[in-house]
């Protein structure tokens, strides 16, 4: 047999016996895994609302203590503190709103995009940090940046009292400085190992699919 | 109609092309049905989105397309972690898998499928859709590209695959 009855025998092939290379009939096979998906996508919801229920308790509870400093305010630097507790209600429910619309976007992947548009999709999933993430680690940043300097200024001055304040700045920026590159440092080298080779993989894919589109239309 | 008895009837009517695609892409026949399985779990997933805005097979197609496509790139992570001994080990086992009857029992679309197999993913998929004799206009569709590179890139692959096939011709002798 030459190379066209080969192509013309592939297109006219039927797929096998699927149910029978499966050892079952189609019939069960299919009705094991729908009960098997209905499972899985219970367990999805399951666990997001549990992720919104944890950091709606924990954002409700930083609430209910910034509230009760208006009640009965600290003895020392109650502006302070209402302000630490403001911005730790305030990450707490950013985080659980972050992770929540995270979790849902990983859960919704769409399969049936174009391939060109799925590929294109899955490359800004798996970059290092996309664009609109940014929009939401930039000013998350700046809240815990602000939180923590507050924190570490007012441990400071109670504890480091005979020292200037700007000693306490200097160091809580040279801290703060050597933290952020290190979470940085190893959030990449975690994106390295784990994650990288599916975005270069993507991204070449994506590469061989567009490449054509000039020479075809010229 | 409900959910599950319109996914029935789409997978009763569909199930021979999404096993087909599969086998374009995956060699080994237990990790086929596991890419198989993975592409009806998107289907189902999906199946509430999906409005009719375009043809079942179409949906169908793509669904089926981007699950393989992600399946060889989790596949290859895979197999980065084996370390060299076991990797040429299983690509032998790849090899002789390859070898049983993907689609038919002949030899030559047998030898096709080989020849496929060995093409890059994403020329695999232009293959796999051109064998189920979609229109460009149809690949088109699917890929999210044009129809004039479309028909560049399946000239070129009928090309490379023919001088594949005919080259494992001679070499079996």
């Amino acid at each position: 047999m030459d190379w066209d009855d080969a192509i013309e025998r592939a297109k006219r092939s039927r797929a096998p016996d699927v149910a029978a290379r499966a050892g079952s009939n189609a019939g069960r096979l299919v009705d094991g895994l729908i009960s098997r998906l209905k499972a899985q996508d219970e367990a999805d919801r399951k666990s997001m609302r549990r992720m919104v229920f944890f950091f709606g308790l924990a954002g409700a509870i930083y609430i209910m203590i910034f509230t009760l400093t208006w009640i009965a305010p600290p003895d020392t630097s109650p502006v302070t503190n209402r302000l630490v507790l403001a911005l730790f209600s305030l990450i707490l429910v950013s985080v659980g709103l972050w992770s929540a619309r995270k979790a849902r976007d990983l859960a919704g992947i769409d399969y049936a995009k174009p391939v060109d548009l799925f590929l294109r999709e899955a490359e800004r999933r798996y970059r290092f940090i996309n664009a609109r993430d940014l929009r939401i680690i930039v000013p998350f940043f700046v809240i815990v940046t602000g939180t923590a300097g507050l924190g570490w200024m007012t441990a400071f001055s109670r504890y480091f009292y005979w020292l200037e304040s700007s000693t306490g700045l200097i160091s809580f920026l040279i801290y703060w400085s050597g933290a952020s590159v290190l979470g940085w440092f190893v959030g990449w080298r975690v994106w390295m190992k784990k994650r990288a080779p599916f975005f270069y993989e993507i991204r070449s894919m994506r590469a061989e699919l567009d490449a054509g589109e000039q020479d075809a239309g010229a | 109609m409900d959910k599950e008895t319109r996914f029935k009837s789409i997978i009763e009517e569909n199930r021979d092309r999404i096993w087909r695609l599969c086998c374009c892409y995956v060699a080994d026949e237990n990790e086929r049905h596991d890419v198989y399985q993975d592409a009806l779990g998107n289907l189902w997933r999906g199946l509430d989105g999906f409005e009719g805005r375009s043809e079942v097979s179409t949906w169908i197609y793509r669904v089926t397309a981007n699950t393989c496509l992600g399946h060889i790139r989790t596949e290859r992570r895979r197999r980065e972690l084996l370390d060299a001994d076991s990797r040429v080990e299983e690509m032998e086992i790849v090899d002789q898998n390859l070898g049983e009857e993907p689609a038919s029992g002949n030899d030559d679309v047998r030898r096709l499928y080989e020849c496929i197999g060995r093409l890059r993913p994403v020329d695999r998929t232009l293959v796999s859709l051109y064998l189920e004799e979609l229109s460009t206009k149809g690949m088109s569709d699917i890929l999210g590209i044009s129809e004039a590179n479309v028909r560049v890139k399946i000239h070129r692959l009928k090309k490379e695959l023919k001088r594949m096939f005919e080259e494992t011709g001679h070499g079996l002798g």
